[in-house]
């Protein structure tokens, strides 16, 4: 998979003033492939925005580097192919939305009848067509957040980088958003993703990284951080003897008919079966288990 | 050039959703309204008659001094009005990028830093040259339509006026970049343009009877040359108005390399902030 990001051993530092510091991010190693959708989680002051700030050029790096669309950050040139929604944003206020999307087009080096039509189509694909002339002082949250959904979008980019985009939105609106994410990630858009939100990034990442106090503490495919491995979830079928004496059973629920395993091999695991059937009990399923992100991600916090 | 542009016309909406901008387009047009019809009175019409040009006065001496004097008032009390005002509307032009939430999303487009404040500090230039160019225009237009006197230095007074609001515009810039703050722009600058400038002026008259020592003179009258000489802009826009000669061009000099300065300063400081 060709690389939109490339990031080598990017730390970051802020001084505090006489002799103190506050390291915002860690040496951080590791690249994002084209048409990704990336999520990035942690809590407050893990270093996400850091990040973000780094590759996009507002802050400059302490060691290491970034390339972003194969140019070396800071990089103007890159940044033509980018959009950004970032966290607490705020867009002129004395603005209409259409004005808005108008002056950030412009300063993407848009105009005349292509950046008209760009802002007609992306008001309507965020629902703020109607409300176009409406200035931005009078938007709620959450038309602010479809607001600069839209405006990430002006440029066509080829690299999203979004700061809590669900922020503020309800459940209906962030459905919204998640199908537009997955519209642009067909349409082989790299999007970059910070959230709060731990199960719509499950809904819509393929990789995911875990950081706290600026470092990684686990990335890796969705799926690779949500299998629990070697832990499988057994059904029974209804009328089947309740199986006791399990070797390996962390939990059994009679209600829902299911036991929660734990096997070292898969041989292990074909034993058991064997073990089962031959007590006449009825393997209705067999699912590897998984966790949700979520707790994996307090774990891993609570660890810290 | 389209990325400068769309910033110069942020501004300038800005400028006019703070209703500063209105507010002093209507006093000017109330002015304006207020001078033409003065102008335009039967009373004037008889004054201009009799002051128009007679054996004894070919010239027309007497009306030109008549319009001279006037547009001397008007041009003296609006060089200060002008200043100031502008000075107040621009003030937030580069605090109000600044702030978190906004300075990220602009730098985040592809425009450099660079490009970015120049554009800014454009749109707060030409939110202040409207309105200044406005006045200075329309009373020129009804002055001159009738009196007959097109006095063309009255519009080149536009000039020092322009150039003191520049000198003094660069030192909001910087303090808007280093600091973020609006209000210590506007204190430094109308301290820069009444009380310091006024005093460096007329040094010789008022500081160099209280200071004994040279070292001390010295000291002020080098302040003098290198801060913003708004009295000498003043006087420069006043000897304009009159069609006299400039005695000497320093405080152009001075205001342009002021706030050629400044805006670099600012630049540089801009380009490596951290945000």
């Amino acid at each position: 998979m060709e690389q939109t990001i490339r990031i080598e051993n990017l730390s970051k530092t802020y001084s505090l003033g006489k002799d103190k510091t506050v390291t915002a991010l860690q040496p951080l190693t590791m690249s994002i492939g084209s048409g990704e959708v990336f999520g990035l989680l942690g809590p407050n002051g893990a270093g996400k925005t850091t990040l973000v700030k780094l590759l996009l050029g507002i802050t400059s790096p302490t060691s290491g580097g970034a390339y972003v669309l194969g140019d070396a950050i800071p990089s103007v040139r890159a940044r033509r192919f980018v959009g950004f929604l970032p966290e607490n944003h705020r867009y002129p206020a004395h603005l209409s939305g259409e004005q808005t999307l108008l002056f950030y087009g412009n300063l993407s080096g848009m105009s005349g009848a292509s950046l008209r039509s760009r802002i007609e189509l992306l008001l309507k694909r965020v629902s703020l067509y109607d409300r176009r002339k409406q200035r931005v002082r009078e938007y709620s949250k959450g038309m602010l957040q479809r607001l600069g959904l839209a405006q990430a979008l002006l440029n066509s980019p080829r690299v999203l980088f979004l700061d809590e985009p669900t922020d503020g939105i309800d459940p209906l609106g962030r459905k919204e958003i998640r199908d537009l994410l997955l519209e642009e990630k067909n349409a082989g858009t790299t999007i970059f993703l910070n959230s709060h939100l731990l199960s719509e990034v499950e809904l819509v990442t393929d990789r995911v990284v875990i950081m706290n106090k600026g470092a990684v503490l686990r990335a890796g495919t969705t799926r690779e951080l949500t299998e629990s491995h070697g832990v499988y979830t057994i059904a029974y079928a209804e009328g089947s003897p309740v199986p006791d004496a399990v070797p390996g059973l962390l939990s059994a629920d009679p209600v829902r008919r299911t036991l929660d395993v734990s096997v070292a091999t898969p041989a292990d695991l074909n034993a058991l079966i064997d073990m089962l059937r031959s007590r006449s009990v009825l393997i209705a399923s067999i699912v590897p288990k998984r966790s949700s992100l979520e707790d994996l991600f307090l774990s891993l916090v609570d660890q810290q | 050039m389209m990325q400068i542009a769309g910033l110069i016309r942020e501004t300038f909406l800005e400028a006019i959703s703070k209703k500063v901008m209105i507010g002093f387009f209507v006093i000017s047009s109330l002015v304006l309204i207020g001078l033409a019809l003065y102008f335009f009175s039967s009373s004037a019409s008889d004054t201009i008659a009799h002051l128009q040009p007679t054996p004894d006065d070919p010239n027309g001496v007497a009306l030109r001094e008549l319009v001279y004097s006037v547009e001397m008032g008007i041009g003296g009390a609006f060089f200060y009005a002008a200043i100031f005002f502008s000075i107040f509307v621009a003030a937030n032009t580069i605090p109000s990028i600044m702030e978190r939430g906004t300075i990220d999303l602009l730098l985040s487009k592809p425009l450099s830093r660079t490009k970015l404040l120049l554009g800014k500090i454009l749109g707060g230039f030409v939110v202040a040259a409207v309105n200044i160019v406005f006045f200075i225009l329309a009373s020129w237009i009804i002055i001159s339509a009738a009196t007959g006197i097109w006095n063309v230095g009255y519009l080149l007074s536009l000039a020092p006026a322009l150039l003191g609001f520049i000198s003094l515009y660069s030192v909001l810039v910087f303090i808007g970049v280093t600091t973020q703050s609006s209000a210590l722009g506007m204190i430094v600058c109308y301290l820069l343009a009444s009380v310091i400038s006024g005093l460096l002026f007329s040094r010789e008259e008022f500081l160099f009877p209280l200071i004994t020592s040279e070292t001390w003179r010295s000291v002020i009258s080098f302040f003098y040359y290198i801060l913003p000489q708004m009295a000498d802009l003043n006087q420069m826009s006043s000897d304009m108005i009159q069609n006299r000669t400039i005695e000497h061009m320093y405080p152009v000099v001075n205001a342009s390399g002021f706030a050629a300065v400044f805006f670099a300063l600012s630049i540089l400081v801009f380009r490596k902030k951290e945000f």
